[in-house]
């Protein structure tokens, strides 16, 4: 046992997690859900429950490590399509009742219609009121729990679903705020919900997609079926015993800290404790890779030329209309909505989550995040947003081409890691300038224009080109338009680079393209 | 924006000695004043570097010890540079009190057409980076001048200017006059304007005002300098004429060959026709007054 209280925040998380591993070893079968590759090209690939033998470089996640990650983030919640009986009700009530007991978690299954159940069902409770049944908020039942998992989500009311995912619900005139109180503190941390929901296709007739607004408030996985894969291997996966005197025994073992879940679990998953900033690479591979990856290529290189053109420089970037060409847009045609500002949130969450859950796997901790992550997350992000039943994996064939396509950008400039391409090319501008003034910036934003405008042999080149340049047409253009304000930026030499920031804070509302494509400047 | 160290990124950086690049336009032409040599620095920082050097054989040399010392100094005023200046500059000023020597001048055979037609001979005006650098002219002493008095080159140094690569390793931007036209970016840089032989020929000596700012070889020799027309009205004579000279009618272009150009004091204009064995005057302006539009 540790003879002295553990302290250190990044330690506890570790603790915290190695020993939920070690608790759900025997009672959970992995279910492997991805795999990442990664070295000079990234490769993921959904593995549907099959995992594969391991090698180099290469990151295998689960069911379980999803899970347990989504633990530490309060922004986003996660939503698993499955058929019925392949573990997603059990994973994570054998997770929640390690972490939370069996009074800590809730589990509701909706069932629609004006009788059916009713997802504010753990936070209300009825009474008669003047001899007229009446539902109530119960704040104390608001702050009961910290787990809540919601079996088949798509049947339930939607603005009910809403609420409790937003973490406040409102009954007849009162307000409930959902959440553990962090000691020490004036914040809650927020319920973790995991919700779960029949594929709505012909074997689940009775299942309804759930509608855009629900989907884009979690992040959704396919839960693969492992069943095949583990046969006889999970029989033996049962829960036995309390596996939560289990846990928290082993945590005061491991780290001198005694106590209930209520008093240390919010403080150790508090995301507050960790930062996950974006570099300017893993950004910029964002605004890039949706041009070719979620919209069709070929708009994208046409709404970039004439950003262009305004701009003065004739594009020489074009999508040749081939079988190459056709195969990406028979692949995005499985997406079911539009790419929406939501997604955007979704991939950056996803990525987020990938890289926490890489940071377990390779006893780093580390959280930041980085390209691969991000990639790895549009995939997610896209597959989750398919029709049912289209091929599984193809819109992931679109993001490793893209991927491709921006290292190979990346590599002919030279732009060192962390660091965004526009980046890169706008601090060099910025430099030049401050030694020799503001047609020396202009002169290499130019020259970097001149350098990469040259015709692309794929799609992916020429989207992810056209962006990149685009957006340096209109920094060229803003720059020349605050010309006064820019060479004032200049002139504050080593302050140079927070002098246009600033001039770009103020100056971005005059267009807003300004804002769409120069974000990069902040 | 996150900082990124410099010296992770300084090859994406543009530097004055870096020149024009090819680029559609993305801005009205620049104007002299937004070239990173201002034209005041030269008016009134520049610095001339003339010698009378001679060799063993008592052979004016001093064009090579001149421009070494220009170039120690700061960036070698090119002859657009020069013009330029003494468009803006009163006539007080240095640069109107002198001859200098400026930019360089080559002569070949386009053997694969990249400027026009295959084996057509070519007149190449380079400004800014050096072909003719101080030893190279000196090599070009040791191996014999041509009758009319330039450097011989070699067939590949010839072929690689125009493939836009230098001894040295550094690329330098071809144009043709209408290309430079439209798309140079830093007049004052370094970059070469290409001439076809025949067009270049036709034309020596003295000029009108008009057939003047239309001669091809000077707007080649200029850098398609819109200063032009004040310089002309500044330097011509009583007859209203400048000089553009050269000796292309006199030479054997299946030699690839080099010279260095002047521009004079006077009326005398634009000088193509000087032997290599011959004082310098070249003018540096040195880094620290190399600065931006103010």
């Amino acid at each position: 046992m540790a003879t002295e209280k553990m302290s250190d925040p990044t330690e506890l998380r570790k603790q915290f997690i190695e020993t939920l591993y070690g608790t759900l070893e025997g009672v959970i079968s992995p279910t492997p859900y991805l795999e990442i590759v990664e070295g000079d090209k990234v490769d993921v690939t959904f593995l549907d429950g099959r995992g594969r033998l391991p090698r180099p470089k290469a990151t295998e996640i689960t069911v379980l490590d999803i899970d347990i990650a989504s633990l530490f983030f309060d922004n986003f919640n996660i939503l698993y399509e499955g058929v019925t009986g392949v573990g997603k009700t059990y994973t994570s009530d054998a997770l929640f009742d390690t972490i939370f007991g069996s009074d800590g978690h809730y589990t509701v299954r909706l069932t629609g219609g004006i009788l059916g159940s009713s997802v504010l069902e753990p936070f209300t409770v009825s009474a008669l009121e003047h001899g007229i049944p009446k539902t109530r908020i119960d704040q104390t039942k608001c702050k009961r729990y910290g787990a809540l998992f919601i079996d088949e989500i798509n049947r339930g009311d939607t603005q009910e679903v809403f609420q409790v995912v937003d973490g406040v619900i409102r009954v007849n005139g009162d307000t409930g705020r959902l959440g553990v109180p962090i000691q020490g503190t004036d914040r809650y941390k927020k319920l973790v919900i995991i919700a779960a929901m029949n594929p709505a296709d012909a074997q689940h007739s009775g299942a309804l997609e759930l509608d855009l607004a629900g989907e884009n408030r979690f992040l959704k996985f396919r839960f693969p079926n492992g069943v095949g894969e583990a046969a006889s291997s999970q029989l033996d996966k049962k829960m036995r015993g309390s596996l939560h005197d289990k846990f928290w025994t082993e945590f005061e073992k491991r780290t001198g800290i005694s106590g209930g879940w209520r008093e240390h679990y919010p403080a150790i998953t508090d995301p507050q404790q960790f930062a996950q900033t974006l570099d300017g690479q893993t950004r910029e591979f964002m605004d890039v890779a949706l041009g070719y990856v979620g919209y069709d290529p070929k708009e994208t290189c046409t709404r970039n030329a004439e950003l262009m053109t305004q701009g003065g420089v004739t594009s020489q970037l074009a999508v040749r209309v081939d079988n190459d060409y056709k195969k990406i847009i028979e692949t995005q045609g499985t997406l079911k909505h539009g790419f929406v500002r939501r997604d955007l949130e979704k991939i950056s969450n996803t990525a987020r989550l990938l890289s926490f859950i890489k940071g377990i796997k390779d006893g780093t901790y580390d959280t930041a995040v980085r390209l691969n992550d991000v990639a790895a997350g549009i995939g997610i992000v896209l597959e989750s947003k398919t029709v049912q039943g289209s091929g599984y994996g193809a819109l992931m064939t679109l993001v490793n081409a893209a991927r491709k396509a921006y290292h190979e950008l990346r590599e002919g400039l030279n732009v060192p890691e962390e660091y965004g391409v526009r980046q890169a090319i706008a601090q060099a501008a910025i430099n030049a300038g401050t030694e020799h003034g503001f047609a020396a910036y202009v002169n290499t934003l130019q020259r970097s224009v001149a350098q990469m405008n040259t015709p692309a042999s794929t799609a992916a080149q020429a989207a992810i080109k056209s962006r990149v340049l685009a957006d340096l047409v209109v920094l060229d253009h803003f720059s020349k338009a605050h010309e006064t304000d820019v060479t004032s930026a200049l002139r504050e030499k080593d302050g140079a680079l927070d002098a246009l920031a600033e001039v770009y804070s103020k100056k971005k509302a005059k267009g807003s393209v300004y804002e769409h494509r120069l974000d990069f400047l902040r | 924006m996150k900082r990124i160290p410099r010296n992770l990124i300084q090859h994406l950086e543009w530097k004055p000695q870096d020149g024009a690049f090819p680029t559609p336009p993305t801005s009205p032409a620049p104007q002299p004043a937004q070239t990173l040599l201002s034209i005041d620095n030269l008016i009134n920082h520049g610095r001339s570097f003339y010698n009378t050097d001679t060799d063993s054989d008592g052979k004016a040399i001093g064009v090579t010890q001149s421009l070494k010392q220009a170039m120690e100094h700061g960036t070698v005023a090119s002859l657009p540079y020069l013009i330029a200046g003494k468009a803006q500059a009163a006539t007080e000023n240095y640069l109107w009190q002198s001859w200098f020597s400026a930019s360089e001048e080559h002569v070949g055979i386009d053997k694969e057409g990249r400027f026009g037609t295959a084996g057509k001979p070519v007149v190449v005006v380079v400004h800014g980076f050096r072909l003719l650098t101080p030893d190279r002219i000196m090599q070009a002493y040791a191996d014999g001048l041509t009758p009319q008095g330039a450097a011989k080159l070699t067939e590949t140094e010839f072929g690689h200017l125009l493939e836009g690569k230098l001894p040295s390793d550094e690329s330098i931007q071809l144009y043709t006059v209408d290309q430079a036209k439209d798309n140079l970016r830093d007049p004052f840089g370094n970059y070469a304007v290409i001439v076809d032989f025949e067009l270049a020929k036709a034309q020596n000596g003295y000029a009108t005002k008009d057939k003047f700012l239309k001669n091809p070889l000077v707007l080649a020799r200029s850098g398609v300098n819109i200063a032009l027309s004040t310089y002309f009205d500044k330097a011509k004579n009583t007859d209203g004429k400048v000089g553009n000279h050269h000796r292309l009618a006199e030479i054997d272009p299946q030699q690839p060959q080099g010279r260095v150009l002047f521009v004079y004091d006077n009326y005398n204009g634009l000088i193509g026709n000087n032997n290599l064995y011959i004082n310098g005057r070249f003018v540096g302006v040195a880094p620290e007054a190399r600065v931006a539009r103010k």
